[in-house]
């Protein structure tokens, strides 16, 4: 009379054992789409400029507000996967970001061009991006595993990053923007069809519910919160920065126009391995000390690139060496958010700990830039990024990585 | 599931990842690629 309960039990005991893999498999999916395509947006500058007479600026705005808007609604976006799940909050983001490139390739005009890329794909990116997916990973992995998960998760990101970029280019060349840009929309129309993978473990019933409001509470008066905050906007910053004027500074240095995508692509390549590393490091040591050597060595890297005389062979060392350490600060990042304020609301505190990426980022976009026309190089803002490394790795050095209350409340529920 | 399954599948799709985009960064490939998905989608 017991076999066949005990059968059944095995099995769904089995089945719930399987669910995270599967929420790992759809969530590595999802993020290796939504940040693939997020990247190819500067491909399209020149023929979306030149066919809908946009000024370079005005796309550059469109891009910027992007940007801009995923970071204003990553909080939102991660609130709302904390409350009903990253499943819907991944479908329903899925579905807009595949409505806003749809929306860009068809429109004849600049405006509604900058709505659909900007508006809605910022909106698409903040559902389905690394703090929606990173806090169900950390939700439905079990704890043993989930510094692997989101070593794997981080690592389809740097491959959808760079494998996306050169079938978008391809793209491009042969069939012009707007049926690429269709094409891309078709491959994040699979980001809902996905997202039903992304099943979370029922919140056990008896746990202390604590709102989101005390959930910012706790961070907001952290000091601890604010040095995390200030490392990512460094690695905002820095990125931003780099990935923008390295092109540029490489034509300017004699290199010609290709130096630049030679390097870029090394940093993609890099960036890849460099993930998967500090995942796994972060699963083995203290994630605060990682990412102190990771800002450490960034500093390091940028310091010799300066010295060194500049030629092709300095700027790809310099890209392979800066690519290791690209994106590895997030899984690490998000992984330190979970240890010090739980995982109940990961997706929330983890989209604050963004805004200030985002911030940072936005400011190494406009620094270079407000640099070289102000003095007519790209120096000063490269000493500073510099500084700020050093600053980065100080604030992680002095980082208490030790569970807070509210995440060990969520412990003891 | 162990550790060390995920370990492997983590370095599998980090070197498959990074040998298909260095395939894929060399314009010819990339180009036949899309022309292979192309054809099958008829």
């Amino acid at each position: 009379m017991n076999a066949p309960n005990g059968t059944a039990t095995a099995e769904s005991g089995s089945a719930a054992a399987n669910q995270w893999l599967w929420a790992l498999l759809g969530g590595s999916l999802v993020i290796l789409l939504s940040m693939g395509v997020r990247q190819v947006s500067g491909l399209f500058l020149r023929p979306v400029a030149m066919e809908l007479g946009m000024s370079r600026e005005a796309f550059g705005a469109a891009v910027a507000l992007q940007n801009l808007v995923w970071g204003l609604t990553q909080p939102l976006a991660g609130m709302l996967a904390d409350r009903y799940g990253g499943r819907v909050v991944a479908f329903g983001g899925g579905l807009v970001y595949v409505a806003g490139l749809a929306l860009a390739a068809a429109t004849q005009d600049g405006t509604t061009f900058m709505i659909g890329l900007g508006l809605l794909g910022g909106i698409g990116q903040a559902g389905t991006a690394f703090a929606v997916i990173f806090a169900v990973l950390g939700r439905a992995t079990p704890p043993q595993h989930r510094g692997m998960a989101l070593a794997i998760g981080s690592t389809a990101v740097s491959v959808g990053i760079f494998t996306v970029v050169p079938i978008a280019s391809a793209l491009i060349d042969r069939y012009d923007w707007r049926p690429s840009m269709l094409v891309l929309a078709a491959a994040i129309a699979a980001i809902p069809l996905l997202a039903l993978l992304l099943r979370e473990p029922a919140r056990p019933q008896h746990a202390a519910p604590v709102s989101a409001g005390e959930a910012l509470s706790a961070t907001r008066t952290d000091r601890d919160f604010w040095l995390l905050n200030l490392g990512f906007a460094t690695c905002g910053f820095q990125l931003a920065f780099v990935s923008t004027y390295i092109p540029a500074m490489l034509a300017d240095g004699g290199l010609g126009a290709t130096a630049g995508a030679a390097v870029l692509a090394t940093i993609g390549a890099s960036n890849i391995l460099g993930t998967w590393a500090c995942g796994v490091a972060g699963s083995r040591w203290r994630k605060s000390r990682v990412l102190a050597v990771v800002y450490i060595v960034r500093a390091a890297a940028m310091i010799a690139f300066l010295a060194l005389p500049l030629s092709l062979a300095s700027a790809i060392a310099f890209g392979a060496v800066i690519g290791l350490l690209w994106t590895g600060t997030v899984p690490l990042t998000s992984q330190l958010t979970a240890d010090l304020w739980g995982k109940r609301h990961l997706g929330f505190v983890f989209g604050l700990v963004f805004v200030g990426h985002q911030v940072g980022a936005f400011i190494g976009a406009w620094a270079g830039g407000y640099s070289y026309d102000r003095w007519g190089s790209f120096e000063p803002v490269w000493f500073l990024a510099v500084a700020a490394s050093l600053m980065a790795a100080a604030c992680h050095l002095v980082l208490v990585e030790r569970p807070r209350p509210i995440a060990l409340a969520e412990q003891g529920a | 599931m162990t550790t060390r399954h995920l370990t492997l599948a983590s370095a599998a799709l980090a070197l498959g990842g990074t040998a298909l985009g260095g395939l894929l960064w060399s314009e010819r490939w990339a180009a036949l690629a899309i022309d292979a998905v192309i054809k099958l989608c008829g």
